[in-house]
């Protein structure tokens, strides 16, 4: 299903997780913030959040800055 | 002599050194800069993460000891801003923030006005706020009537390590604003750091001037000791100065 990630259009299983999202991308869960339609998603939910379509997602981490 | 504590928020702080972990070619350095430069408030930006690219996170490189401060860099507005701030609050790093509204490429001036808008938020929402500002007395005291827990105004434009350029209006800040006062960007040199902390500073935050170093680490240690020494001469006070010259040796007694 189509989902918009990080401003790319992409395309994702059905039914996925936050946290699958995450482990299929090799991401750590700690210190990767997600947002989903502008809603912070917290982490204690990752697995439990499912991905639905067309949904609008950012996953952000901490990077070097000053 | 007592020890001579910095308290921002809830945290006291025995270093006035921030660093900053930009523009660090090798981020692998940021450990060994960290404990040389013995800084405890370190800087991060929040970005979105490059799937194409498995770099390491830079918080792996920060000590578990130290209070990380995140920036707002890339809000232009309060309300970016804001965003930010809950976004990076929301990696579980603790509530300590960085605001950065900068609406100018070429200068990357801060835009002082939105910046109050989002100090009223965000301190409503329990953060520890530290906007970083131009220097300007009237939008300090409105930062400090928003609940702002530092000022930190700039020295010089961002990256640019032109130095402390902004020294008078600065100094009005330290002698009118009842906040800790911690001079941000622009230093790029030991010895400007050390003329921010003899000049009252509470602290100073560099980057680029560590970052952009022959050798970080040495240059981060430089920098430690710069803000120690200009923090002990301040508190310390200087002797007079004195147009006439006053002599250092006995005026009596000459060998003839």
């Amino acid at each position: 299903m189509r989902v918009l990630l990080n401003g790319v259009e992409n395309n994702v299983e059905e039914d996925i997780s936050v946290i699958d999202l995450l482990n299929q991308n090799s991401l750590p869960a700690d210190a990767t913030v997600v947002e989903i339609n502008g809603s912070i998603i917290d982490p204690s939910r990752f697995a439990d959040e499912k991905i639905l379509e067309n949904d609008a997602i950012e996953v952000l981490r901490f990077v070097g800055g000053g | 002599m007592q020890e001579d504590y910095l308290k921002i928020g809830d945290k006291i702080l025995t270093s006035r050194l921030f660093v900053g972990t930009g523009k660090f070619g090798d981020e692998s350095v940021i450990p060994k800069m960290i404990e040389l430069s013995g800084a405890q408030i370190i800087t991060v930006a929040m970005r979105r993460i490059d799937f194409s690219s498995q770099e390491k996170n830079v918080v792996s490189y920060i000590p578990k000891s130290c209070i990380l401060m995140p920036n707002t860099s890339g809000a232009r507005n309060a309300q970016e801003a804001v965003r930010i701030a809950r976004l990076a609050k929301a990696a579980g790093c603790g509530n300590f923030v960085k605001i950065e509204v900068i609406a100018d490429n070429k200068y990357l001036l801060p835009d002082n006005e939105q910046t109050i808008k989002a100090i009223d938020i965000l301190v409503k929402e329990g953060f520890t706020v530290l906007p970083y500002m131009s220097p300007d007395l009237m939008s300090a005291r409105r930062m400090r009537d928003a609940g702002a827990a530092a000022i930190m105004p700039l020295g010089a434009p961002i990256g640019t390590n032109k130095g402390f350029k902004t020294r008078e209006l600065v100094k009005i800040m330290i002698d009118e604003i009842d906040l800790p006062i911690v001079v941000d960007a622009g230093i790029g040199k030991p010895s400007e750091a050390a003329e921010a902390m003899e000049m009252g500073a509470a602290a100073v935050l560099v980057n680029t001037a560590i970052a952009t170093a022959g050798n970080s680490v040495l240059m981060a240690e430089a920098f430690a000791d710069a803000v120690k020494a200009g923090r002990k001469a301040y508190l310390s006070g200087f002797g007079a100065v004195s147009d006439l010259a006053n002599a250092s040796s006995p005026l009596t007694g000459f060998l003839r």
